[in-house]
């Protein structure tokens, strides 16, 4: 790798190098995961609502956490980058439209055999379609921004997948693990990002009119 | 002498070090602000300037001044003709290396 795509691999990997969007992002999940967990395990149905909610609400509350740390920690001390929109490309497109056939194809199956939506063939499939899915997108992201940090997560995401297959444990909470899993791990890489950062980065002095 | 040395000479503004780093930042972002730039590229306040005001000069950047609260912020962000010129300048150096390999 040459200078020009180093400087290029470090300018892409800025957004995360301050961990503020694991440790943000982290927090929401696993404050979805775990009511999901607790309310399987307990019976307490309002649990499950409360995490549904919270799904909701959290998700566009953490961009603008996200947005607001940054602006105080981040921006104050390193600087800011704006990042281009990502495009979707034809193939990924493409890509989308194969795997929405692939979950109705799924859904029609289940029904078709008499199985209950989320506790049969689909809810198995989407478990581990999407925990397969985060933890290959994880990983492919550890490798392109060179963040080993981020094969913790992709680590997580595999073993509450696995987790959930081998045992057979039922979908909310099978899902409520992932997601608490993902949660927990994101916290703790994220909050030693966030202190690696602040350690080596004293905030810089402010632009003079 | 190749017949890649007749051919092609490189573009003399993104040719020099600081400068080249500068256009590598801001072909991967949408703009970047003059504290990240000047931490990039390790180059002083009144350098990075300079600097700048080059590429600006090429038409190859655009320099926006907003303020973020209280505090100003400058940020560059890449020209068509700058991203031209910058795929135009890898092409020359990966056509250099391929002369000389």
């Amino acid at each position: 790798m040459n200078e020009i795509e180093r400087t290029q691999q470090r300018t892409r990997g800025y957004w995360y190098s301050d961990g503020i969007t694991e440790l943000v992002g982290g927090v929401a999940l696993a404050l979805v995961g775990l009511p999901m967990i607790v309310a399987s395990r307990t019976g307490i149905d309002a649990l499950s609502t409360i995490a549904l909610i919270g799904m909701i609400v959290l998700f566009p509350l953490s961009a603008r956490a996200i947005r607001y740390l940054k602006d105080r920690i981040t921006h104050q001390r390193t600087g800011y980058v704006k990042y281009p929109r990502p495009s979707m490309s034809t193939q990924r497109k493409a890509l989308l439209v194969i795997l929405f056939a692939v979950v109705g194809i799924v859904i029609i199956i289940s029904f078709w055999r008499g199985e209950s939506v989320l506790e049969g063939t689909f809810g198995k499939a989407f478990l581990l379609g999407s925990g397969g899915a985060m933890s290959v997108a994880f990983a492919v992201r550890a490798v392109r921004m060179r963040l080993p940090r981020f094969f913790a997560s992709a680590a997580a995401a595999a073993a509450a997948t696995l987790v959930t297959l081998l045992t057979g444990i039922e979908f909310n909470e099978g899902l409520g693990l992932l997601l608490a899993l993902l949660g927990v791990t994101s916290i703790i890489t994220g909050a030693y990002a966030l202190s690696v950062y602040l350690g080596r980065h004293p905030k810089a002095p402010a632009e003079t009119p | 002498m190749t017949e890649f040395e007749f051919a092609a000479d490189p573009d003399r503004v993104i040719h020099e070090p600081a400068r080249l780093k500068l256009m590598a930042v801001l072909s991967v972002a949408e703009s970047a602000d003059f504290t990240y730039l000047m931490g990039e590229t390790g180059l002083t306040r009144g350098n990075l300037s300079v600097q700048l005001t080059r590429l600006s000069d090429a038409g190859y950047i655009e320099i926006a001044k907003e303020f973020v609260g209280r505090s100003p912020r400058t940020t560059a962000s890449m020209t068509r003709k700058g991203r031209a010129a910058f795929d135009e300048y890898r092409t020359y150096l990966a056509g250099l290396l391929k002369a000389t390999s």
